[in-house]
């Protein structure tokens, strides 16, 4: 298994335009374009030392793995997908975030009532919401009639969005000089209203939580990959993603940039999930929302008014709210020890946290040095620059007794220096730090450093980064991290306290 | 010979080249061997200009008569042609040809004697005893060689050991070789052992303070103390130019003072407003100092104390966090 973590910003764009070049065929130069599907699977991928990664080879049709799952493979299977989206493909549409009359963004999304709600992922529309001034919503069939759409309200934690087409009247005509993709005939035919009957006269209907899915059924998801057509993808339900805070439907079947907020339907066409991200340098390992959580936000906020201005208010009580109940459930988990003959480290339950351990070989001559590292992989998606809402911890064992206290101390002062806090930037300030020597009563001298970054837009939210390390040894080393992204000042001096108390004495003395 | 008199031949910096002495009047200048005061100019004419003692004036004075020639000449930018006769005063400058003359008389005031510059008294050859500097070479040699071991894990080869050693010190020698120039270039004197003292003494001198400081601020936890780090290295720096140029220009060591250590201010501000962002104006986020544990002289605090301390945090964030940036942003974690 792979080692090394890409954070999922980077993952992300990393994706998103490795997709885009082999899917569409762009010159490199296409890539100074802001990333125009879907933005940012917030999965962190692990990508597999050593394996060669073609450009353009994850998903996409034709690479071996990927071949199984078409539609040739076996003849039933393809009649249902073909029957699902004959019977689905006028609730679902494409949602376009348009800046300047140019499409900024494009994802998928699917009407789940009457009145016109659909449902899409928050990361879909997050520059409307964030900059509703500057980015417009627009929504298009499979047919190419198109019109507005507004934004109701999201859950940022879910990734999921509650948008509903915009009913003007009777002369709501798409139209096509602002639409150069709409068929002219089509757009002239189709009367606006006609246009809505259709798609809100049979809404999908989401599956009942009392039936969950059996590992290993078919389900299809449904979306438009790279503005490309609408595509019906067929994969298979793997149950939850382990080892995640929020559960997580494990989807085998290819999910591309621009899917994003489709829907995925079971054999009876309800909808079982939500496309949202996928693992990228992995063959068709896609994540979905379970469509509760869909449904939860229909309900709640079905008779909602638009929302009005940028959405930073609604984030932040969102966020707050998560942080909260991340954080209290962190703090009640007991710490699992690392064993070492000195001292106690503290490292998390693997609850929703995964660990991976690394270190130096054996016959090593100067340090030696062990590393364990823990973090969720699981982050929320705020905006293209910006993700949170993740716990992450490192400890680092060193042994320097080969190279004697003066030769350790400079190259471990060497290593403690070489942490990264961050900088001043668009979305967060220069990280504020506090400093000492720290020991409990049955542990061992500490240096501790806790830094702080402070949100600016979402007042009240922090990055903590506590450093820590054993200040009793001559030539040897514990070096400890805890990160938590996006919480608030009290929940991070409380994790700074937990964390520290962590640190003990192997044996007392 | 009642009026004594000196032509100076000047040259192009105003310095006097040669003197000649006025022996008796009138006095023939030109080419000629025949003429009293004989210029070597091949654009003066064989007889070029006669100079007069004038009895008739009350006071008497020198004046100048051009005899004909084809140049003529210039009195203080006033053209002369043959048969002009001019006042000839000590304050004029008389170009004849391509040559510059000047004209002092016993009628002239005598400025008073200056008094000695002490730049301009005899270079002291040997103000530091002859194994001064291979002995600071040496401790040089140590101290590079101490960071560079204590900075290896042991895995590297003597070849990077002796470069690393080596490249510093050859760096010193073209450095101070260069300034030998420019002093060489200005008071003819290659100056070379001068410079490499003032560059060794500098280096080892900040060299000790980079690796004492850290120590002071980790054996009394007084990590503030690391802002010393970035004054020491920029006055230093400047300490160490000013010395060296007051080797070339010793007339100005005023002068240069004040512009280097103008220079040295405007370039700390400018690195302190490009960190109003950050907690501290200079220095590290942290002190990062880990030296072995017997160095410690504080003592530990409880973790709820250092708890509390974060406090004082948070007004100062939320501070920051009003302030707009448009830097494209990282997370911070280790592995991007």
């Amino acid at each position: 298994m792979s080692r090394t973590f890409l954070t999922p910003g980077r993952a992300a764009v990393g994706a998103v335009l490795l997709l885009l070049t082999a899917a569409l065929g762009l010159p490199a130069a296409a890539q100074t374009r802001p990333a125009p599907a879907q933005p940012a699977p917030p999965v962190v991928p692990a990508p597999p030392p050593g394996l060669p990664v073609l450009p353009g080879a994850p998903n996409m049709p034709g690479a071996p793995a990927a071949a199984a799952s078409q539609p040739t493979a076996s003849a039933p299977v393809s009649a249902s997908a073909r029957r699902l989206y004959d019977r689905s493909r006028a609730q679902l549409l494409q949602v376009r975030t348009l800046f300047n009359g140019s499409q900024a963004s494009v994802g998928s999304g699917f009407v789940v009532s009457a009145e016109g709600h659909v449902i899409t992922n928050y990361h879909v529309i997050s520059q409307h919401a964030l900059e509703p001034e500057r980015y417009q919503l627009k929504f298009q069939t499979p047919e190419g009639d198109g019109g507005d759409i507004e934004l109701l309200d999201f859950d940022a934690r879910r990734d999921l969005a509650l948008l509903r087409i915009v009913r003007k009247g009777g002369d709501a005509k798409a139209d096509p000089k602002a639409d150069p993709k709409a068929d002219p005939k089509a757009a002239q035919k189709a009367d606006a209203g006609d246009v809505i009957a259709r798609m809100t006269a049979t809404p999908l209907q989401f599956r009942k939580v009392e039936q969950p899915l059996a590992k290993g059924e078919r389900i299809y998801s449904m979306g438009n990959p790279h503005d490309v057509a609408f595509a019906v993808v067929e994969g298979t339900y793997n149950g939850l993603v382990e080892r995640s805070f929020d559960p997580l439907i494990y989807y085998s079947g290819s999910i591309n940039p621009g899917m994003s907020g489709g829907p995925v339907l079971d054999e009876d066409g309800e909808i079982v999930g939500i496309n949202v991200s996928t693992m990228i340098f992995a063959q068709q390992m896609s994540f979905l929302v379970p469509a509760e959580h869909a449904a939860a936000l229909l309900a709640r906020s079905r008779n909602a008014a638009p929302m009005k201005g940028a959405a930073w208010p609604k984030l932040r009580q969102q966020l707050m709210a998560y942080q909260d109940e991340l954080s209290r459930n962190f703090l009640a988990q007991p710490w699992r020890t690392l064993t070492h003959p000195r001292y106690r480290f503290p490292i998390p339950q693997e609850a929703y946290m995964r660990c991976w351990g690394s270190g130096s070989s054996a016959d090593e001559q100067g340090l030696q040095m062990q590393r364990t590292q823990c973090r969720m992989e699981h982050a929320l998606f705020i905006s293209e620059s910006l993700q949170t809402g993740y716990f992450g911890v490192t400890e680092e064992v060193y042994d320097g007794s080969k190279l004697g206290a003066v030769r350790f101390s400079a190259i471990y002062s060497a290593s403690f220096r070489n942490e990264r806090l961050g900088g001043a930037d668009r979305d967060r300030t220069a990280p504020y730090c506090k400093e000492d020597f720290v020991q409990q009563k049955d542990g061992p001298p500490l240096r501790a450093v806790a830094c702080l970054r402070a949100y600016r837009k979402l007042d009240g939210l922090f990055d903590l980064t506590v450093l820590v390390t054993n200040v009793d040894a001559a030539t040897e080393g514990a070096l400890g991290r805890f990160d938590a992204r996006g919480v608030s000042f009290a929940n991070a001096t409380q994790l700074t306290r937990h964390y520290l108390q962590g640190f003990a004495w192997t044996t007392p003395r | 010979m009642d009026h004594a008199a000196v032509i100076e031949v000047v040259d192009r910096d105003g310095h006097c080249r040669e003197l000649h002495k006025v022996r008796a009047w009138p006095l023939r200048i030109g080419r000629s061997p025949d003429c009293d005061l004989v210029l070597s100019d091949p654009h003066l004419a064989g007889a070029h200009a006669l100079l007069h003692w004038d009895r008739d004036e009350p006071a008497g004075g020198p004046v100048l008569e051009l005899l004909p020639s084809a140049n003529g000449g210039w009195l203080d930018g006033r053209r002369l042609i043959g048969g002009m006769r001019a006042d000839w005063p000590a304050s004029a400058l008389l170009q004849i040809g391509t040559t510059r003359l000047r004209l002092r008389t016993s009628l002239d005031p005598l400025p008073a004697e200056k008094p000695m510059n002490r730049a301009d008294e005899p270079v002291k050859r040997d103000v530091r005893p002859a194994w001064a500097l291979p002995a600071m070479l040496v401790v040089w040699a140590v101290i590079l060689w101490g960071t560079n071991w204590a900075g290896n894990d042991g895995s590297a080869s003597w070849v990077d050991t002796v470069s690393a050693l080596l490249a510093p010190i050859g760096v010193a020698l073209i450095w101070s070789g260069l300034w030998a120039l420019v002093t060489q270039l200005f008071r003819h004197w290659f100056a070379f052992g001068a410079h490499l003292w003032r560059a060794l003494i500098a280096t080892v001198a900040m060299q000790l303070l980079e690796l004492l400081v850290p120590l002071a601020a980790y054996m009394f936890n007084a990590p503030r103390l690391l802002a010393l780090e970035t004054l020491i290295m920029s006055v230093g720096a400047a300490l160490l130019l000013w010395w060296h140029a007051t080797v070339v220009w010793p007339r100005a060591s005023r002068r240069l003072a004040v512009g280097i250590g103008a220079m040295c201010i405007v370039g700390l501000v400018l690195s302190v407003g490009r960190r109003t962002e950050q907690q501290y104006w200079l220095g590290p986020n942290y002190m990062a100092t880990l030296p072995p544990p017997s160095l410690r002289l504080a003592t530990p605090k409880p973790v709820d104390s250092f708890i509390e301390g974060m406090d004082k945090l948070e007004a100062p964030l939320l501070k920051q966090a009003e302030k707009r940036n448009e830097q494209a942003g990282s997370s911070g974690d280790n592995e991007e």
